[in-house]
């Protein structure tokens, strides 16, 4: 035995400082906690929440998705945990949930999926950038009642005329399927077209909600308002149209400014097909359409004010502006703006005060305030005191 | 089992002195790199307050605090570390070919143990492991104490002090130091398989000569097709059927096949291919 | 009983076993001669399990080799093989752990008898020398069978003698030894048994003592007749 004595030593050592290592590791637990306490209103409105957010300071950072309960830290997890996770994003993990089998394979096309309480509707565009082959779609629609899926595969129409067809959205309205898609023309400019899918003809029919000019020298492009992880029923599509002229040159200095050829906000009805124009002036668009937001029928489009958002609401059905409401908000100058989130009807403000992080959640229609309260960064070290928490996303 | 003690604690012997070679000099390295790189930066730190009037903040904001990442991406850490690895990946083929290549051809005393050939096998890769843990617990021994080092030479205003768990969560670090145990085992215990299809390449080598070299990459190739096969499969073929908790353990249990594959045909080729 | 049956052997295209058959006896010396490279070692080899055979089959007391069977019989080949940094009595450390047939006892009897020391190191000793401690290894083991090859390759007279009367004692009395050697001169009288190989296969297995009395003939007597034949 005492010959031994050198690899058992190693052995035992090895064991003791690697076993004591992970007992500090997991007991130590670096758990960001941050926690939402409340100063007046529903705590029902955070029930579901899921804030997305980064700490960080002194070249850490900590990527964190915050709910009412718990915090995850995204940068913080075990290689396992990582390796199993299929997404954080809840609209899909329901539905993987509820359809397993039907979910399979249709991770990351979020934009190309629909669910009701009759059918799981799943439609892309395969044949993309493939210069040889034809565009089609691939579709599987699941009836939930009976829990069959229908699967077919269907040629685009007029696939010649783009290089490139995006799938943005898929809608099931009495029976049909819709999917609006953006074409990218082969010349310059977007389509915005909507295929309507009939399942027993297996017909597809075409029809460009609106093309963006054609322009030899500039930016021809077609914005949707995306709401990303949503997949269920809409009636309203909200995009905007814009294009440009690239000044002439000479001598490669520019000279003028960029000509704006177009540049039109519309709401498009995906039932009855029907397009609107919005009309707005610049200063009315706030911080442009990529803030705005679709709630039922009404748009909601927030704008800077002195000392907060104000929000205007417009009816689509009715075609008519309705009250502005104002929010206060109040916040740290020299900080980055507050993270504001339309949703649901509702508005969502965090903003960053002495190194506290309010927020609200008000009624976008009657302006009145549904929950107030604070994100703190329970259980911070010493170390990341100086650390910041900046807010990127907002689902409830 | 006793032999095989007997064998492990023979391999272990022979390797012992240079790996107390590697020791020696990843502690000293380690240790004066560490004092070196704090001395130099409250030296840096004390000139530019002092001679070029920064202000401590501005210093901070400019050059960043001192703190054990910071001398962890310093080649007095690295560089025992790259040391120590290319080391051992040499050892996995040397404890080997030493047996046979040796003044006096120790491989023919190795095969004639009244012992099981497969013992030699798994001695020789338990040695490995054993090794590859030993310098893990060293760093980890060194790692609290080059922190301390730091925290003496350089005034709390220009540190940032991390507590030790948090090296899991460093970039490369967080490979050699995984978070949690579960992650530590699956780490090391795919390096343990790769260490044996090493192995059973080598075997191929040893039984066959030239053909074997051919036959042992191959043998290699097929291992690390069956090994990512539910990953290729999934993504190649599949368009991506499986979840990724489903996909994971299809890897595992391709893991153990790997293993076992080279485990089986290493033991096949030490009994009846084998040549000394 | 040693059975070697038809065992063939290729090394690349060329075929060195082709059908080789002899037995060797518990109890007796058994010779095997042949000109360099006919494939001597290799059979011994093959014996020990250290090389594959392409075909045949070679049995140990009936049985086919395991590991059980190296406590019954050992190799001791013409180049040492024990690590050269090692000590003699580390040397001896290593059988005594591996083996339960290691012979403590007589290992050192015949250190004493080769008037070697437990402190040499093996890197350090004579040609001479070092085959004496390889043979210690191999002797020193309570085996039924020990093969060797060349013992007397390239030694000195003296320490030929030396090793010629270890063959005499009772160190190999009983046990089964099968032996290849140039050295016919030396060891002739103490040979039981002949294997005569050519071209991959055994053109004459006879027992010493029969031919001398049966024929009249020595064994070089009976290599003329065969390797002129």
């Amino acid at each position: 035995m005492k010959r031994y004595w050198k690899i058992i030593t190693l052995s035992v050592i090895t064991v003791l400082v690697i076993g004591a290592f992970y007992i500090n590791s997991s007991l130590a637990a670096e758990n960001i906690v941050v926690g939402i306490e409340k100063v007046s209103g529903n705590e029902k409105e955070i029930e579901n929440i899921r804030i997305n957010g980064d700490l960080s300071g002194n070249d850490i950072h900590h990527s964190l998705l915050i709910s009412k309960d718990k915090t995850i830290n995204l940068s913080n997890q075990s290689l396992i945990e990582e390796l199993t996770r299929t997404s954080t994003v809840p609209a899909y993990n329901q539905l993987k949930e509820k359809y397993s089998h039907f979910m399979r394979g249709k991770s990351y096309l979020e934009n190309s999926l629909y669910a009701d309480e009759n059918f799981v509707v799943y439609v892309n565009v395969e044949g993309n950038g493939n210069v040889s082959k034809n565009m089609y779609f691939e579709i599987e629609v699941l009836d939930v009642k009976t829990d069959k899926t229908t699967s077919m595969e269907l040629d685009v129409p007029n696939d010649d005329n783009y290089h490139w067809v995006e799938v943005m959205e898929v809608q099931s309205i009495n029976n049909e399927i819709k999917v609006i898609a953006r074409g990218f023309r082969t010349e310059s400019g977007e389509d915005l077209n909507v295929y309507t899918i009939d399942l027993d003809k297996k017909a597809v029919s075409d029809e460009t909600i609106y093309g963006s000019p054609k322009i030899e020298n500039g930016w021809s492009d077609i914005r949707v308002v995306d709401e990303y992880y949503s997949v269920e029923p809409k009636k309203y599509l909200l995009f905007q149209v814009y294009a440009h002229e690239e000044p002439a040159y000479e001598d490669a200095v520019e000279m003028g400014e960029p000509k704006i050829i177009e540049d039109e906000i519309m709401v498009y009805n995906i039932e009855t097909n029907q397009l609107k124009k919005l009309e707005m002036s610049p200063e009315e668009r706030g911080y442009g359409i990529d803030s705005f937001a679709i709630n039922d029928t009404t748009i909601y489009i927030p704008n800077q004010s002195p000392n907060g958002i104000e929000v205007n609401q417009y009816n689509i059905e009715n075609d008519s502006w309705g009250e502005k409401q104002i929010f206060k908000v109040e916040h740290e100058k020299g900080e980055h703006a507050p993270f504001i989130e339309l949703q649901n009807g509702k508005i969502y403000i965090i903003s960053s005060v002495d190194g506290k992080y309010p927020l609200a959640i008000s009624d976008l229609n009657t302006g009145q305030s549904l929950y107030e309260g604070t994100l703190v960064v329970k259980n911070q070290k010493k170390e990341q005191q100086d650390y910041k928490l900046y807010i990127y996303e907002i689902n409830n | 089992m006793n032999r095989f003690l007997k064998l492990v604690n023979f391999e272990f012997s022979r390797f012992f002195k240079l790996y107390l070679v590697l020791v020696g000099i990843t502690v000293l390295c380690q240790m004066v790199g560490v004092i070196f790189e704090a001395r130099r930066y409250v030296g840096r730190a004390n000139k530019a307050i002092y001679e070029d009037l920064l202000s401590k903040s501005d210093f901070i904001s400019q050059y960043g605090t001192m703190s054990f990442f910071r001398f962890s991406e310093t080649l007095w850490f690295l560089g025992p570390i790259m040391l120590a690895g290319v080391t051992l990946l040499i050892y996995v083929f040397f404890i080997w070919y030493r047996d046979w290549f040796g003044k006096n051809t120790f491989s023919y005393r190795l095969l004639v143990l009244p012992t099981a050939r497969l013992n030699i096998y798994l001695a020789k890769a338990t040695t490995v492991l054993l090794f590859v843990l030993g310098l893990i617990a060293l760093q980890l021994l060194l790692v609290p104490a080059e922190m301390q080092i730091i925290k003496w030479l350089v005034p709390d205003e220009l540190r940032t002090d991390f507590s030790i768990a948090t090296i899991s969560n460093h970039y490369y670090l967080g490979v050699l130091f995984p978070m949690t145990i579960a992650d530590f085992i699956l780490i090391y215990g795919v390096g343990i398989v790769a260490v044996c299809v090493v192995f059973t390449g080598i075997l191929f080598e040893r039984s066959y000569r030239l053909k074997g070299i051919f036959l042992g990459i191959l043998y290699a190739a097929v291992s690390i097709l069956v090994f990512f096969a539910p990953i290729l499969v999934n993504e190649l073929i599949l368009r991506n059927y499986f979840y990724a908790n489903e996909l994971f353990y299809m890897e595992l249990g391709t893991c153990l096949l790997t293993l076992a594959g080279a485990i089986w045909i290493g033991n096949y080729l030490m009994n009846k291919k084998i040549r000394v | 009983m040693i059975e070697v049956k038809d065992v063939t052997k290729k090394f690349g295209r060329k075929t060195v076993l082709n059908g080789v058959n002899f037995t060797a006896e518990k109890g007796k010396i058994t010779c095997l001669i042949g000109i360099n490279g006919v494939g001597k070692t290799t059979i011994m080899k093959a014996i020990m399990a250290l090389t594959p055979i392409d075909g045949g089959q070679i049995l140990i007391d009936g049985e086919k080799i395991h590991k059980g069977s190296y406590e019954k019989i050992t190799f001791i080949p013409d180049t040492i093989t024990m690590l050269p940094q090692m000590k003699v009595h580390e040397a001896f450390m290593f059988m005594a752990d591996f083996y339960d047939s290691w012979n403590q006892k007589r290992a050192e009897e015949l250190l004493e008898f080769f008037r070697l020391k437990e402190t040499d190191r093996i890197s350090d000793l004579s040609k001479g020398n070092t085959a004496k401690v390889n043979l210690i290894l191999g002797l020193a083991l309570d085996v039924d069978y020990v093969l060797m090859d060349e013992p007397f390759s390239g030694i000195d007279i003296f320490s030929r003698e030396q090793i010629a009367d270890v063959f005499t004692s009772h160190l190999i009395e009983d046990r089964g030894v099968i032996i290849t050697t140039h050295e016919i001169n030396d060891i002739e009288h103490l040979i039981d048994k002949v294997v005569l190989l050519d071209n991959g296969v055994v053109l004459r297995e006879f027992d010493t003592e029969e031919v001398r009395e049966n024929e009249g003939k020595s064994v070089i007597d009976v290599m003329r007749e065969v390797y002129r034949a």
